[in-house]
């Protein structure tokens, strides 16, 4: 334990232990040195390199220095500017509109199509020397470049450091689409602006570290045993709350006809029935174990909660479908077998709301009237497929913490802190009382009245 | 000033003293062991204020003595906390 106490006297200050570094190394020959002397060792090091008197001015000068140096570090990063286009669709249709967009952008935004793009304008220069073109393409879309649309109106986005790149590839993304959705508007943005909110985010952030570092080391300082109680309890939750189980989710987006058809695919997916046949489908052991605890109806009742069926009213048509599952306890990494479950059971269900749809379609189109003499092949709305699959459904890759549980986390830590310093502050107070009662030989300070 | 340098302060009252001694006294007469990170935060503060002083030339083991300005300063601690502790207690016996 000596020694180690001799490494920490060497986090001291170098003028601190130039002037009192041998007498502390002598003191801890003659005295020894406990665990807790390692402690308050660290302590008095770290006091000896914020040489300051206050703690409202230490926490004032860490939350300003955090402050700086996050500022500085955000204003030394490039600055991006953020290039908007506008295409308005013709027809009144959203759910035809939305076809329309969904097939410009399948043309627009193929990978070839960004490739040549970031080829022939030189784009991404410094990412193209460390990735392949393919990665750089995928972030492009990914991060930088978006197509949002809203009603009739649908906003192209991109974000570039250059502003007359950023304007240039917006605006021709812009008209690329209107061409391929046959659109008669396309409109650019006066002038790229410039992506704000970081610089304030950054410091904000950077604030927030120097308080909670100047807020910790007060902890230390002031209540040595009490903030042992809540480092540990601390890193015990933090060990416990990583290795809970986490929640994987698969998600898919169904391109469909139009408003009954959406209805249609929620309905197929809340359908009680099928949801029991695939949970005891064999080749899928999908809630296997609790099968055997749990009756049916709750089972199919979790699996309708897992299932999130959504529709942007900005996109009509573009139905949003995910299935989470949460996975084993304790797992240290991705858990690929649930990972794979959850993809499967989604796409099991894409293909039952497929099939549901095609067999209520051949029913109608068997009993409605045949298509006008010369009506060419595909222009019959009975021709166009009713749902389409646009993303298929995805492997889950980064599962998710199960953030219902945070809270109980963040209450059992408190409430173990708070016992412990309470037992701490109960102990001190018998401690005190003990020793006004029996006032020993060797000098201590009475408390009777002078 | 905190507990730290009162106690450092009360030790050097009885004479001249190095770390190690400090810190047996003080566990002595207070019943607390002033561990050497605190010890030695509070002879750096009290040598920056002038209240202490060190001893003769340059040692590992460096007796401090109190000075004239850290006398004065204890006692007028001790008078205060004795004022206090003199309030205190005549409102504990009329309780």
């Amino acid at each position: 334990m000596k020694r180690l106490a001799r490494i920490v006297v060497l986090l001291y200050s170098p003028p601190w232990r130039a002037r009192y570094g041998e007498e502390l190394e002598a003191l801890i020959e003659d005295a020894g040195a406990r665990w807790t002397d390692c402690f308050d060792l660290l302590k008095g090091a770290l006091m000896s390199h914020l040489r300051v008197k206050s703690w409202v001015t230490a926490a004032i000068v860490c939350a300003a220095a955090g402050l700086a140096v996050a500022a500085g570090i955000a204003l030394q990063a490039p600055a991006r500017y953020i290039a908007r286009s506008e295409l308005v669709l013709a027809g009144s249709d959203p759910y035809q509109r939305s076809a329309e967009l969904r097939n410009a952008e399948s043309q627009v935004l193929s990978r070839s199509r960004l490739n040549e793009m970031v080829e022939r304008d030189g784009l991404y220069p410094a990412e193209r020397e460390k990735l392949p073109l393919e990665d750089v393409v995928q972030r492009m879309r990914e991060k930088d470049l978006s197509v949002v649309p809203s009603g009739a109106r649908v906003n192209v986005t991109f974000t570039y450091p250059s502003a007359e790149s950023a304007r240039r590839v917006a605006l021709e993304v812009a008209r690329d689409l209107a061409v391929a959705a046959r659109a008669p508007e396309v409109s650019e943005a006066a002038r790229p602006v410039r992506e704000g909110g970081r610089v304030v985010r950054s410091a904000a952030l950077g604030a927030a570290i120097g308080l909670a570092a100047a807020l910790l080391a007060m902890s230390l300082w002031r209540w040595t045993v009490a903030s042992l109680w809540i480092l540990s309890f601390g890193l015990i939750f933090l060990a416990i709350y990583a290795s809970w189980p986490v929640l994987y989710m698969s998600k898919s987006t169904l391109a469909v006809r139009d408003a009954r058809e959406s209805a249609a695919v929620r309905q197929a997916l809340q359908d009680r029935f099928w949801l029991n046949r695939l949970i005891v489908r064999p080749n899928l052991h999908l809630y296997e174990a609790e099968r055997r605890r749990q009756p049916m109806e709750k089972l199919v009742q979790r699996a309708l909660e897992s299932t999130q069926i959504t529709e942007s009213p900005d996109a009509p048509g573009m139905v949003r479908i995910s299935f989470k599952l949460r996975g084993p306890a304790f797992a240290s990494s991705q858990d690929d077998a649930t990972a794979r479950l959850t993809q499967s059971v989604l796409r099991e269900m894409i293909i039952h709301a497929m099939e549901d749809s095609v067999i209520r379609h051949r029913k109608q189109n068997a009993s409605a009237p045949a298509p006008p003499y010369g009506m060419p092949a595909g222009q019959h709305p009975a021709d166009s497929p009713p749902i389409t699959v646009v993303d298929p459904a995805s492997l889950p890759d980064s599962p998710d913490l199960d953030r219902s549980s945070t809270g109980y986390f963040a209450a059992g830590a408190a409430i173990l802190a708070a016992i412990g310093f309470f037992i701490r502050r109960r102990k001190r107070r018998i401690n005190g009382r003990a020793a006004n009662q029996e006032p020993d030989s060797a000098g201590r300070i009475p408390m009777e009245p002078a | 000033m905190s507990d730290a340098t009162l106690l450092v302060l009360s030790s050097l009252a009885g004479g001249d003293k190095h770390g190690y001694a400090i810190m047996e006294d003080v566990e002595a007469f207070a019943g607390k062991r002033l561990g050497p990170g605190t010890l030695y935060g509070a002879i750096g503060r009290l040598e920056e204020c002038g209240w202490i002083a060190p001893v003769g030339p340059r040692d590992r083991r460096q007796p401090y003595r109190l000075t004239a300005a850290g006398r004065d300063y204890l006692e007028a601690q001790v008078s205060d906390i004795g004022r206090v502790l003199k309030t205190a207690a005549q409102r504990l016996n009329h309780a």
